[in-house]
């Protein structure tokens, strides 16, 4: 993200907490201020962001409302450190039961704060520092889709071009790549980063409920671009060692190296750009590749026995890396739904 | 929403926040009302943010914590001589953000930072307090923090090398396990397992253990083990009748992984 975004939400956040608050007072809203801090947490993050974060915020309260009620309902006799270590170990067993990740730390809030602070009004105070999370929950998610809507799949989309574009040069340069090793560790990284922002996605398509599946395709895409990875990896270590190509595979490797890249780089753009020329060449491509292979496959062996096998085997790994980037290539999804998502 | 019974581990996780906090209002109470005038329930809001999946996070939290409300804490404190009203809040708000990330302060403790602004101006007796309020919920947060970690440390605590040897046997295990089996297009649970691994490997490179790492038995290990995932992702990739070529060389780089010595 820029800097002048970064400044236009960092604005956008700073003028919503003050009315909010301002509006919170105003009104008398019991517990009000957790009303105004659940909209912040929401709009701390983009849209899927803050989704998965007002999720952990409002199921973490839950479970500390429910933590408390069990403790001092129930556990009325016991001395104030037996309750709070009920409460506290309850607030976890709650939220690891319901899969949080870091929600279960606003619910022992919930339970401190009930336990210790409003010892004589806990329910007033429990029940309304819920009631009011929910509340500013689901507004803060209201205004981050329609105010100066931050969409995590735009970023996700251009992380992703960013690095399909990285992969695409990679290919390109399949048998000349300095420092070989650290450039896919980058580009691995960059892989486990997008992997990593998945849910994100997942959370933001279940608020925008878009017909068009982005979710979907960014798992085919990573899917797919993750086995063209490995094998430009594992080819680019391959072609060193293989110097000897027949005339008809180096063709086809070449091939493979240009229509690769292409559709590595227009991953991005609208299928207008796939064109019938490009399927055609495409498929011609696959055919010579596949006899290529074969011949390469039924090629006979040397003459001493121990490097035969070890040559052998060299082949069916180049074959078999070579037909699985074909394969992987032909069925990466071609371009992203709904190019014009909202920033 | 779907319930999943908690494990061995978070059930321990549950006891070890559980005994924290009982320690915490133990202090609280011990330390009579005189001391614990000014939000001592504070001390278990440090436990309850404390104690997380693993230390390094805990660790973590507890600086974004401490740092955040101080830095909150001193630039509202500021601000709040010459405003003093709604304004406020939001000013403080864009200024702890500006500010804090030109002094590349991380999302987590600016997040504390703004939560620290916005209950000094918007709660009256805190404004009236000022600093030492902010002095007051800094102190009572770190030590329950303090208490958090001294528990995690105290009990079931599993060193850094040894949850690396113990993730390098799970993934060891895991690819055993798939060799086993035929390939269903399971190469993202691997691929998950492997990066886990990998992030944890990089914490003990950059702790005061990674000497162990360094030594040429322990590189080793990490290609063969790099090795064997990458076959054993390659063999859940390829098409069926080439899955022999990526079976031999995960079960190979395996073998050589289980002679060698060193640490993972």
């Amino acid at each position: 993200m820029t800097t002048t975004p970064q400044l236009a939400l960092v604005l956008r956040n700073g003028l919503l907490l003050m009315l909010s608050l301002a509006a919170v007072d105003r009104l008398g809203l019991p517990e009000g201020l957790f009303l105004a801090l659940a909209i912040l947490v929401v709009l701390e993050a983009d849209l899927g962001g803050g989704v998965i974060a007002g999720r952990e915020r409002v199921i973490g309260s839950l479970m500390g409302l429910l933590a408390v009620v069990i403790t001092a309902g129930i556990t009325l006799i016991l001395p104030l450190p037996a309750r709070v270590f009920s409460g506290l170990l309850l607030v976890r067993l709650f939220g690891f039961a319901a899969g949080l990740s870091s929600g279960f730390i606003v619910g022992g809030h919930v339970v401190a704060g009930s336990l210790l602070h409003h010892p004589d009004n806990w329910w007033y105070y429990a029940f309304w520092r819920t009631a009011m999370t929910i509340l500013g929950v689901l507004i803060g998610v209201y205004i981050s889709r329609h105010l100066y809507s931050q969409r995590s799949v735009s970023r996700w989309r251009e992380q992703c071009c960013s690095w399909t574009g990285d992969l695409a040069d990679a290919l390109r340069h399949l048998n000349d790549i300095p420092e070989r090793e650290r450039l896919f560790l980058d580009l691995r990284e960059r892989r486990n980063a997008l992997r990593r922002s998945l849910p994100q996605l997942i959370a933001e398509q279940s608020v925008t409920r878009s017909r068009q599946d982005s979710v979907r395709w960014a798992q085919e895409v990573l899917q797919h671009c993750s086995t063209v990875m490995s094998c430009c990896r594992d080819l680019s270590a391959l072609l060193q060692h293989q110097p000897v190509l027949t005339p008809a595979l180096r063709e086809s490797v070449q091939g493979l190296q240009r229509l690769g890249s292409e559709r590595l780089t227009t991953l991005g753009q609208t299928i207008a750009m796939q064109t019938s020329a490009h399927h055609d060449a495409w498929s011609r491509l696959r055919l010579a590749l596949n006899d290529a292979v074969e011949d390469l496959l039924q090629t006979p062996a040397g003459t001493e026995s121990g490097s035969d096998n070890s040559e052998h085997q060299q082949r069916r790994l180049l074959a078999s890396r070579l037909l699985l980037l074909s394969d992987a290539l032909e069925r990466m999804p071609c371009s992203p739904p709904n190019r014009g998502v909202a920033h | 929403m779907a319930i999943h019974p908690p494990s061995a581990r978070q059930i321990r996780n549950a006891l070890q926040v559980g005994f924290a906090g009982f320690l915490a209002t133990g202090l609280f109470l011990l330390a009579g009302p005189e001391a614990t005038r000014i939000d001592a329930f504070y001390l278990v809001y440090g436990v309850a943010r404390s104690l997380l999946p693993t230390p390094e996070a805990s660790l973590k939290a507890a600086r974004a914590r401490v740092v955040g409300t101080l830095f909150g804490g001193l630039v509202v404190m500021m601000l709040i001589q010459a405003l003093s009203n709604w304004l406020a809040v939001g000013i403080g708000y864009v200024l702890v953000k500006l500010l804090g990330r030109r002094l590349g302060l991380d999302q987590a403790t600016l997040m504390n930072a703004v939560l620290m602004a916005v209950l000094l101006v918007a709660i009256p007796d805190y404004r009236d307090l000022g600093g030492l309020y902010v002095l007051y919920r800094t102190g009572w947060h770190l030590v329950g923090l303090m208490l958090g970690m001294a528990v995690e440390r105290l009990f079931w605590f599993t060193p850094l090398l040894q949850r690396l040897e113990r993730s390098e046997s799970a993934l060891i295990a895991q690819l055993q396990d798939l060799l086993n089996q035929e390939p269903a297009e399971r190469a993202p649970e691997l691929i998950s397992a492997y990066a886990s691994h990998c992030s944890l490997r990089s914490i003990v490179l950059k702790s005061d253990q990674a000497a162990m790492l360094g030594t040429p038995e322990s590189q080793q290990r990490q290609e063969w083990l790099e090795r064997a995932v990458r076959h054993g992702v390659a063999r859940q990739r390829v098409p069926l009748q080439l899955a022999s070529i990526d079976a031999d060389g995960c079960r190979d780089a395996l073998r050589q992984l289980a002679s060698i010595g060193g640490v993972a």
